[in-house]
């Protein structure tokens, strides 16, 4: 393995003829190419409707062909399947081993005859990377606010075991705990209030039946200084969750729920688990300990908008979230979700909605931003050309300029890499890229392995403007985007995600209801 | 010391951040932060440093670069921007009434007060022409009650009356809480003092309170590394607003007032440490290659035990003076008793110089 070079799964063709052939009819071909390589090799294959695998060293390798029209490119990238919400870090490093081995055999180039493909193996370099380590993290709450640099913090939190994060913790917090089960005296609630009292007052257990009362007599002074807390078993939460999360929410009333398991088993003995659940509960109440603040040269822009389909179990439902990207702009961040704006996914990976409802989220995200700013937009799913330019046509219209708009996906094109078997890389805070054709670049997020989707890239797309070419900067405003979530520390170099993104994604899980109009909710409570 | 004269002293605050200024400009830093520096750095000491602005935009880091600028005729253009946002910002806010738009606004507004100060004290220039203050200050809520004071302030500073001024104004600087408005009150407050004899009192206690607390505040912070932007921002502004209220230099105020409130109602340690710092210097003495002083109350001392001494013995030693070959005869002198005088004639001379060099050496400070 060359140290400068990592090989990939991922393996890219650019399309010598004017006609492009079919991604059904190049995938036909590629995979009677597999065949023939997989009985030379004695490997034996899986074949169903839609799926085909080869079983390399006991790990199904499974494959996807991706065509990009506009830079006449093919993409063909290789994953491993299986049993993969069971897979710890051991199992999914074997098997991204294993499919990396996989590669290695199949070689550096792999043609067929349809078209003149040649699929050449793509390598991401130590020169096509996001080095952050120089990044800020401020801490406002410190008494003076201090800043240090990302790598020195995490330098400092590894050393001191995240006391640099307890002591930056404000102590005048109120935690009012909730519970059906541990009253007073039951394991684990005092464990729970032992814990939290070092940073605040500890109230209750009360009955969860009384929560929603006690929420909406709870005076203004005292709601801006509290977070509820509900403690259960994880089956029963569950159910308290669909129950409370939207009504606390729209109230604006920060609410944690933990698991009685967590608080037995983790909490006490992993400082970590502590230091993400201090920090998510005072980053909802709306003072975040610590901040992760990118170099301002990458922000030219005020911030962002994501837009997203939100399909919860009774409404398909239309979001959108505003995040301010620079310093001092205001700090009302909010979710609106809208059950008027009708729209259709032909794909999973595609959203279309008509003129006439472009026109109804322009005035509805004009209201949301409520200000003349320039922006970029983030997409979850690919949208049709020309309904980006009717949004952008409008939003402009609104005195709301647009720079540039992505679609984010974290599922096309999934192939693993050999960056993190280099231990130099292992948790480091150098991402590297790949810029692949004029708009597309694939960005690795996440420099350590936990579970299965750290194995992978995020795919980014430049969707807009139409003869505009992806850059290292923008990549730069994703990789913030994407750890700014700085408030799961323990989880820093396994953040892969976009926030906005994995708001919307988060979103889905919740039990939204039958929402009337528009729903409200401000950004620090849904992270 | 006539009224006119004018008492002067280093400000401990001042320097400090002085002395971070140039760490700033060098250092990782926002663009704001180090414009701020490079300010600070430029009404101290005329320096400056050219400091690159990526976000073209934004009149109000223009309007600070250009503060320090060699081209004078970029700063009324940059003026015009800003005017031209705030109209912006003010009309988006008519036209949709929402409460983003508003805060965009106000906070776009207060960013503009402070740049009216440092654009007038530097360079003459006003950020808000008079028509305009009444058009905004028609648009702010209750709430910004603090901001209404800062216009009608601005509105009159520079015009010397023998009115007080208006009650509201004193009121709310004197309830002052707006932290975005900080250094402008302590600005405006101790200039409109200086303009309206009558507030004067009213107005000098708001400023020296709101000196004392921010003094407090920060004299934590000017000791501590890795300072966060807010609050490095938030030193140089303070600096620059006691700056040209004339800390470091001379203050704008009688002297006999001055010493008064510093007296009465200041008590900040730094001054007091300066004063004291400054009457040892003067009274003493330090002799030639020994690095100890000797207080002028010990002179005084050795002084009358030698001249006991000459009344207890009335010793004379005789003194023979040879000098190129010239004898003179010889003669019986009382040495105690002259090296009395001699020390007498010294402390007296310097009793006469010391309230001058008090001044002379207050003055100077500890910037040496």
């Amino acid at each position: 393995m060359n140290s400068e070079n990592y090989d990939t799964t991922l393996y890219v063709a650019s399309v010598p003829g004017k006609i492009i052939p079919s991604r059904a009819e190049v995938r036909k071909s590629l995979w009677e190419h597999f065949k023939e390589f997989a009985d030379e090799e004695g490997l034996s294959i899986i074949e169903e409707e839609w799926k085909q695998w080869i079983v390399y060293s006991g790990t199904q390798v499974s494959f996807r062909v991706m065509d990009v029209p506009v830079d006449k490119l093919y993409f063909l990238s290789f994953q491993p399947t299986g049993n993969v919400s069971r897979w710890g870090r051991p199992a999914n490093e074997k098997a991204a081993t294993s499919v990396l081995e996989f590669c290695n055999n199949l070689g550096s180039e792999i043609a067929i005859p349809l078209g003149d493909l040649v699929f050449k193996r793509v390598r991401l370099s130590d020169e096509d990377s996001i080095d952050i380590s120089n990044w800020e993290v401020t801490c406002p709450l410190s008494h003076p606010a201090t800043k240090s640099s990302l790598g020195d913090f995490l330098r400092e939190t590894g050393q001191t075991r995240y006391e640099n994060i307890f002591l930056s913790v404000p102590k005048k917090n109120e935690f009012h705990i909730f519970t059906q089960t541990f009253f007073k005296g039951i394991e684990p609630f005092p464990q729970l209030r032992n814990i939290l009292s070092n940073f605040g007052t500890v109230k209750g257990p009360r009955s969860m039946m009384t929560a929603k009362e006690f929420g909406e007599k709870l005076a203004t002074r005292v709601k801006e200084k509290s977070i509820f807390v509900f403690l259960e078993e994880e089956s029963l939460l569950e159910n308290w969750y669909e129950n409370f999360k939207i009504f606390f929410d729209s109230s604006h009333i920060p609410t944690q729920y933990i698991d009685e398991k967590t608080v037995r088993n983790k909490l006490p003995r992993f400082a970590g688990v502590r230091a993400n659940l201090l920090l998510e509960m005072l980053t909802k109440m709306g003072k975040p300990p610590i901040i992760l603040q990118a170099p301002e040269e990458i922000f030219i822009n005020d911030g962002f908008l994501c837009l997203s389909d939100v399909v919860s179990t009774r409404q398909r439902l239309f979001g959108a979230l505003f995040t301010y990207s620079r310093q001092g702009l205001g700090p009302k961040e909010e979710v609106q979700i809208y059950d008027d704006i009708e729209f259709e996914t032909p794909t999973g990976y595609s959203l279309e909605m008509t003129a006439e409802n472009v026109d109804l989220l322009a005035r509805k995200i004009h209201k949301l931003i409520g200000r003349r700013l320039k922006i970029d937009i983030l997409l979850t799913k690919r949208w049709k050309e020309e309904n980006i330019e009717k949004l952008i046509e409008m939003l402009l219209e609104n005195k709301i300029e647009t720079e540039k708009v992505y679609y984010i996906s974290s599922r096309t094109s999934r192939f693993v890499d050999e960056y993190l078997q280099e231990s130099i890389n292992y948790r480091s805070c150098r991402y590297p890229y790949k810029i692949l054709g004029k708009r597309i670049a694939f960005l690795k997020t996440c420099t350590e392995i936990r579970i299965y989707p750290n194995l992978f890239s995020l795919y980014i797309e430049l969707m807009w403007p139409k003869n505009a070419q992806i850059t290292q900067g923008d990549l730069e405003k994703i990789l913030w985007l994407a750890k700014k979530r700085i408030y799961r520390i323990q989880e820093f170099h396994v953040l892969k995600n976009a926030e906005p993104v994995w708001i919307f994604r988060n979103l889905r899980k919740m039990y939204l209801g039958k929402i009337r109009e528009r729903l409200t909710i401000p950004l620090r409570l849904l992270i | 010391m006539s009224a006119g004269e004018e008492l002067a002293y280093p400000h401990e605050l001042i320097l400090s951040a002085s002395n971070r200024s140039l760490n700033v400009i060098e250092g990782q830093y926002r663009i704001r932060t180090k414009l701020l520096a490079n300010l600070l750095n430029f009404v101290l000491k005329r320096k400056r440093e050219k400091i690159k602005i990526e976000r073209k935009e934004d009149p109000t880091l223009l309007i600070l670069a250009s503060l320090t600028s060699r081209s004078p005729t970029s700063l009324d253009d940059r003026i015009s921007e800003y005017r031209k946002k705030l109209n912006e910002l003010m009309k988006d806010f008519q036209n949709t009434q929402s409460e983003t738009a508003y805060s965009s606004f106000i906070d776009f507004l207060k960013e503009g007060i402070f740049l009216h100060i440092l654009c007038k004290e530097i360079r003459g220039s006003t950020v808000f022409p008079k028509k305009d203050i009444s058009k905004f200050a028609d648009i702010l809520d209750y709430r910004e009650n603090s901001l209404r004071a800062v216009f009608s302030a601005i509105q009159i500073w520079g015009t010397q009356k023998d009115d007080a001024i208006p009650h509201s104004i004193v009121f709310e600087f004197t309830s002052f809480k707006d932290e975005a408005l900080r250094e402008a009150v302590i600005f405006l407050s101790y200039v409109l003092a200086v303009d309206y004899p009558k507030s004067k009192r009213e107005l000098l206690v708001s400023h020296y309170m709101l000196v004392r607390q921010v003094v407090n505040e920060l004299k934590e912070v000017v000791s501590q590394e890795n300072l966060a932007d807010p609050v490095l921002e938030n030193l140089f502004k303070v600096a620059i607003a006691l700056f040209f209220c004339g800390y470091l230099r001379t203050l704008r105020l009688p002297n006999d007032e001055k010493t008064h409130y510093i007296d009465e109602i200041l008590h900040l340690p730094s001054i007091e440490y300066s004063l004291k710092k400054t009457y040892d210097e003067v009274a003493s003495i330090s002799l030639p290659h020994i690095q100890f002083k000797v207080p002028l109350w010990i002179l005084l001392a050795i002084d009358s035990i030698l001249l006991v001494l000459h009344w207890y013995n009335e010793i004379y030693l005789p003194l023979e003076i040879s000098q190129f070959r010239i004898k003179f005869p010889t003669v019986n002198v009382p040495v105690f008793l002259f090296i009395a005088v001699l020390i007498s004639v010294f402390m007296l001379f310097r009793l006469y110089k010391l309230k001058g060099n008090i001044l002379k050496n207050f003055r100077r400070g500890t910037i040496e």
